[in-house]
């Protein structure tokens, strides 16, 4: 049975660590990056338009991620996003927060990860 | 389905930048699109795919909402071109500056005008500051403490004038202990002699004797050896030293201390250069002293026989320090007690010293005697300076409007986007400050020409080499500067305001090229307040013409027409009272060969200072009349063309024998004898105390002559034989008459002259109208000035009218071909156009009228032979103006009969 995260608010938390993470490695386009969150969360987790592209607008504006137009011969101009340094910083420092928040909650929860 | 227009329909709202909003639309389509593509890979059909892909936007308004906070900014931060960047000043001062220059020099045309207008305003208004500066307010330089400084004459003080009189070496011992109220009390004598020194050819430079004590009292820097110390200045025979001034040293010998010891040449006599002065260019502006030497040598540079004892008097301008405490006031009482003391003194006991007084005038500066009247005429001068100023900026501001009025759309545009009103009125005022500060640029290269033209009206008759340059210092910089921005502040902030409330009550989809009504008025109001000024001026220059024209042709007893008069100074290169009548009867016998009846020789020419005397009436025990005295040759009479009423003029044999007779004026005989036939009878000239009186026969009557001023009375005169002993042969001038041409007059008497001794040169050769010139410099100045300010006041005018009737027209383009539909004529157009400008022409006229009225009390002075109430003057200017309006209406009323009706459709 399909299990979704059972708060707005936890998946709003979430997300911005999801985005900076998949871009971490390579630059993404908004598309690929919803499809892995979908796919990689066997679609626990899901971004439908209205919410992804303005997050990826947020995370930009903060600095964290670099969006840029580019064009490979036979393809559409898409906007790739990479990771920034700021964004690299960032993104080690919610992955720690993360880790202890999800080691707290299953010692209290009793929830195996 | 192309997701560009969902996406766009879902994000309209947000009103983003164009560039932006394309950005968003494709990234967002794409995505779409992909997902589209995913869908039907997986065996979806086209309308399934799409409707999910569609839902994925969720509803309508979601997306937007979502993005509002991100991409909508809650104020626009784009900032107004010349925002300042987190309120540096300077920062926001260099773009506010950057925009100004760019958005000028986007309107060249009108940059053009505003500068001009500018220049032609402030140019005058700087020449004449920098006449007052140069004359009054800056301290002389090379002075310590100006301040503390006064010039003292001594003479017999009448309503009408003065006679001047000296202190002796002797007096000056006597005044020096009893004198508390000063520091020292010095006499300094500038005047101009032939100087002839290192590499530089003899030329008449200004020189100064001085007192001893004269650089301690003036406190004078040397840059080169000593000053001119007492002990130079010992009567009878003073040192044969001289100071130079720095400018002098260094054009003779290049530097400064190898002019020391080196000889200088003083009307051919040698002295030795001990020392070189900083600065100090002598204490009046009219002539740039280059060399001071020890007053008790003047009689040895000016070749005089008689030797010089404590006695004698060679200075007549004195320059005081006050003493520390000493006020002007208290000096000026001490003096008044002191000078006549010197009358009883035992050593220097001088009768004169009962009647002489001594007045102390406080700064140096130009001559005492003539300060008030030059300090009022600066006074008058800039007061007219300061209505071209009025003009100039209502013109400038006239054209601000307009063209705030075209720019308004740009304007609104900055409002739209968030520049504060404050920013606005920053970005006008700069361009304001650069528009006058390029203006003040321009008015000051019109001044340093203006000037000099001022000052050689204003001071005719100075000697070529020592025609002073009036600087443009930082004074007359800063003075300049303040009134340009002055200007630009001033134009600037009525059209700010009008821009400021255009502005409000436009929006940014309006027509930028409609003007608004109290625009209209206060372009209307300002057109009428130039036209008017300018009318006051014009009126008042007119009266000021008229009245030049009727001095010119007063009357003056004599034709100065075609003579010229011609000075030689014998005396000053050592020749004796014989060798000097040797000399002249050369002159006459070979000029006066070639011309009988056309030279003579004179001891004064008119328009010259006269000499007094005062002569006995018949009637021993009436009081002596003081009259002019003159001592001519037999021809003056014939080459002046003064009339004789009775008896005859001098014979040959008379000047020769330098009998014991005399010519009087017709006012002074009747003076002296009434009704009674002057001729035949005896007048005498007193004795000085017990000495007998001289008597003289008079042999005829002469008309009346002008001699001092043009508008005076004339002065009663007394002519005696040339060479006569009450008067001597030291001083003479030659008076030729001829229909030559001035240059081959001059010519021909210098050729006779080098013949008679080639080192005598003639001291100076002039037109006797050139002393009429000089006697109306007052007069001139005003005509010169009032006119030409007059001129450019109607040509502004003429500018601002035709600007703002322009602008009319370009209004009102709808509603001309509106009418031109309707069937008016394009006569009846005209006359529309024409009667607008009738009415701030009529408006403008009322006004100026009654501001010349106004204004020609301030000329009321330089009137002569015409009332401040000539009809005709009023009448005439006004006739002026009325060309003027009508010249300015012809171009905007013939651009608005050429409006078609068509037109009038498309101007909306």
């Amino acid at each position: 049975m399909a299990f979704r995260l059972p708060t707005h608010e936890l998946k709003k938390g979430s997300a911005e660590l999801l985005i900076l993470a998949l871009v971490e490695i390579r630059p993404r386009h908004g598309y690929d990056i919803g499809k892995l969150i979908r796919s990689r969360s066997n679609g626990e987790l899901a971004f439908n338009v209205a919410s992804l592209y303005p997050l990826l607008y947020r995370l930009e504006r903060r600095g964290w991620i670099d969006g840029r137009w580019t064009e490979k011969a036979g393809q559409r101009r898409r906007r790739m996003y990479k990771l920034t340094p700021d964004g690299r910083k960032v993104l080690a420092a919610q992955r720690g927060g993360w880790r202890s928040f999800a080691r707290a909650v299953s010692r209290i929860a009793g929830v195996e990860i | 389905m192309d997701f560009r227009q969902q996406v766009r329909i879902r994000i309209a709202g947000l009103a983003l930048r164009p560039e932006r909003d394309t950005e968003i639309v494709e990234e967002l389509a794409q995505h779409l699109d992909d997902a589209v593509n995913e869908r039907r890979a997986a065996g979806e059909s086209l309308a399934q795919a799409q409707a999910a892909a569609l839902a994925d936007l969720d509803a309508p308004g979601e997306l937007e909402r979502r993005l509002a906070p991100l991409e909508q900014r809650p104020r626009l931060v784009l900032p107004p071109p010349g925002a300042p960047s987190r309120g540096r000043w300077l920062a926001a001062g260099v773009t506010d500056l950057r925009h100004a220059l760019r958005s000028l020099r986007r309107a060249p045309g009108f940059s053009a005008a505003v500068i001009t207008t500018l220049a032609l305003t402030i140019g005058p208004a700087t020449a004449i500051l920098s006449i007052g500066n140069w004359m009054f307010w800056r301290p002389t330089p090379g002075v310590a403490d100006a301040g503390r400084l006064a010039v003292v004459w001594l003479g017999q003080w009448r309503d009408n004038g003065v006679t001047i009189s000296s202190l002796s070496y002797a007096n000056l011992e006597a005044l020096h202990p009893r004198l508390r109220s000063f520091a020292g009390f010095a006499g300094v004598q500038e005047g101009s002699t032939s100087v002839a020194v290192g590499r530089l050819a003899p030329v008449v430079s200004g020189v100064a004797a001085v007192t001893g004590n004269a650089f301690d009292v003036l406190g004078l820097r040397i840059t080169a050896g000593r000053p001119i110390r007492a002990d130079d200045d010992r009567m009878p025979q003073g040192a044969q030293v001289a100071v130079l001034s720095e400018s002098l040293a260094r054009r003779a010998f290049g530097d400064l201390t190898a002019a020391l010891g080196k000889p200088i040449a003083l009307n051919g006599r040698s002295l030795e250069i001990v020392g070189v002065v900083d600065a100090f260019r002598g204490t009046q502006p009219f002539t740039a002293i280059d060399v001071w030497y020890p007053g008790a040598t003047y009689a040895y540079i000016n070749h005089l026989a008689k030797p010089m004892t404590r006695d004698s008097a060679p200075i007549l301008y004195y320059v005081a320090r006050l003493a520390p405490g000493a006020t002007f006031e208290s000096a000026q009482a001490e003096l008044d007690v002191v000078v006549p003391t010197l009358a009883e003194s035992d050593s220097t006991g001088d009768a004169k010293f009962e009647t002489v007084r001594a007045r102390l005038f406080p700064g140096l500066g130009p001559m005492a005697l003539q300060r008030a009247g030059y300090a009022r005429l600066l006074r008058d001068l800039l007061l007219v300076c300061g209505v071209l100023l009025v003009l100039g900026c209502a013109n400038v501001s006239n054209l601000l409007v307009a063209h705030g009025l075209r720019t308004r759309r740009n304007r609104m545009v900055r409002l739209a986007l968030g520049a504060s009103r404050a920013r606005l009125w920053q970005l006008q005022l700069a361009e304001g400050a650069v528009l006058a500060l390029a203006g003040g640029l321009a008015g000051l290269a019109i001044a340093q020409w203006l000037k000099q033209l001022v000052v050689a009206l204003m001071v005719p008759g100075l000697t070529a080499g020592a025609t002073p340059d009036v600087p443009l210092d930082w004074r007359v910089l800063a003075m300049t500067t303040g009134v340009a921005l002055a200007c630009g502040l001033i134009a600037t902030i009525l059209p700010a305001i009008v821009a400021a409330r255009a502005a409000a009550t436009t929006i940014v989809a309006g027509d930028g090229s409609r003007s608004v009504t109290g625009a209209r008025r206060l372009r209307t109001a300002l057109a009428v307040v130039q036209l008017a000024l300018s009318l006051a001026l014009v009126t008042n220059a007119a009266m000021l013409v008229v009245s030049l024209r009727h001095l010119y042709s007063v009357d003056l007893g004599f034709d100065p027409g075609g003579v010229s008069v011609h000075a030689f100074d014998p005396a000053r290169h050592g020749y004796t009272p014989e060798l000097i009548r040797v000399y002249y009867d050369g002159l006459m016998d070979r000029l006066g060969q070639a011309a009988p009846g056309e030279v003579a020789l004179s001891f004064r020419a008119p328009f010259g200072s006269g000499r007094t005397m005062r002569v006995q009436p018949p009637d021993a025990a009436s009081t002596p009349v003081e009259v002019y005295a003159n001592a001519v040759s037999s021809a003056y009479f014939d080459v002046l063309g003064i009339p004789v009423r009775r008896g005859r003029t001098f014979t040959p044999e008379e000047v020769a024998s330098r009998a014991d007779v005399a010519v009087i004026s017709a006012r002074l005989a009747s003076r002296l004898f009434g009704e009674v036939d002057p001729v035949g009878q005896p007048v005498t000239l007193p004795g000085g105390g017990s000495s007998p009186g001289r008597p003289l026969r008079v042999v005829g009557v002469a008309g009346d002559t002008q001699w001092r001023g043009i508008t005076d009375d004339p002065e009663l005169f007394l002519y005696l034989p040339f060479g006569d002993r009450s008067i001597g042969i030291r001083e003479a001038t030659l008076l030729v008459r001829s229909d030559r041409p001035m240059r081959d007059v001059t010519a021909r008497v210098s050729a006779v002259a080098a013949e008679l001794d080639p080192s005598l040169p003639v001291q100076f050769s002039r037109p006797l109208a050139d002393g009429i010139d000089r006697a109306l410099s007052d007069q001139r100045v005003f005509a010169w000035m009032f006119s030409l300010l007059g001129i450019l006041g109607f040509a502004l005018a003429a500018v601002g009218l035709c600007g703002l009737l322009a602008q009319g027209v370009g209004e009102r383009t709808r509603e001309f071909g509106v009418r031109r539909a309707l069937g008016s004529t394009r006569g009846a157009i005209f006359a529309l156009v024409l009667r607008h400008a009738g009415w701030i022409g009529a408006a403008g006229t009322m006004l100026g009228l009654a501001g010349a009225y106004l204004g020609s009390h301030l000329i009321e002075s330089q009137l002569f032979g015409i009332t401040r109430v000539e009809p005709l003057v009023y009448a005439a200017a006004a006739g002026a103006l009325a060309i003027t309006v009508l010249a300015a209406t012809i171009w905007p009323a013939r651009a608005a009969t050429r409006i078609q009706p068509t037109e009038a459709l498309r101007a909306d």
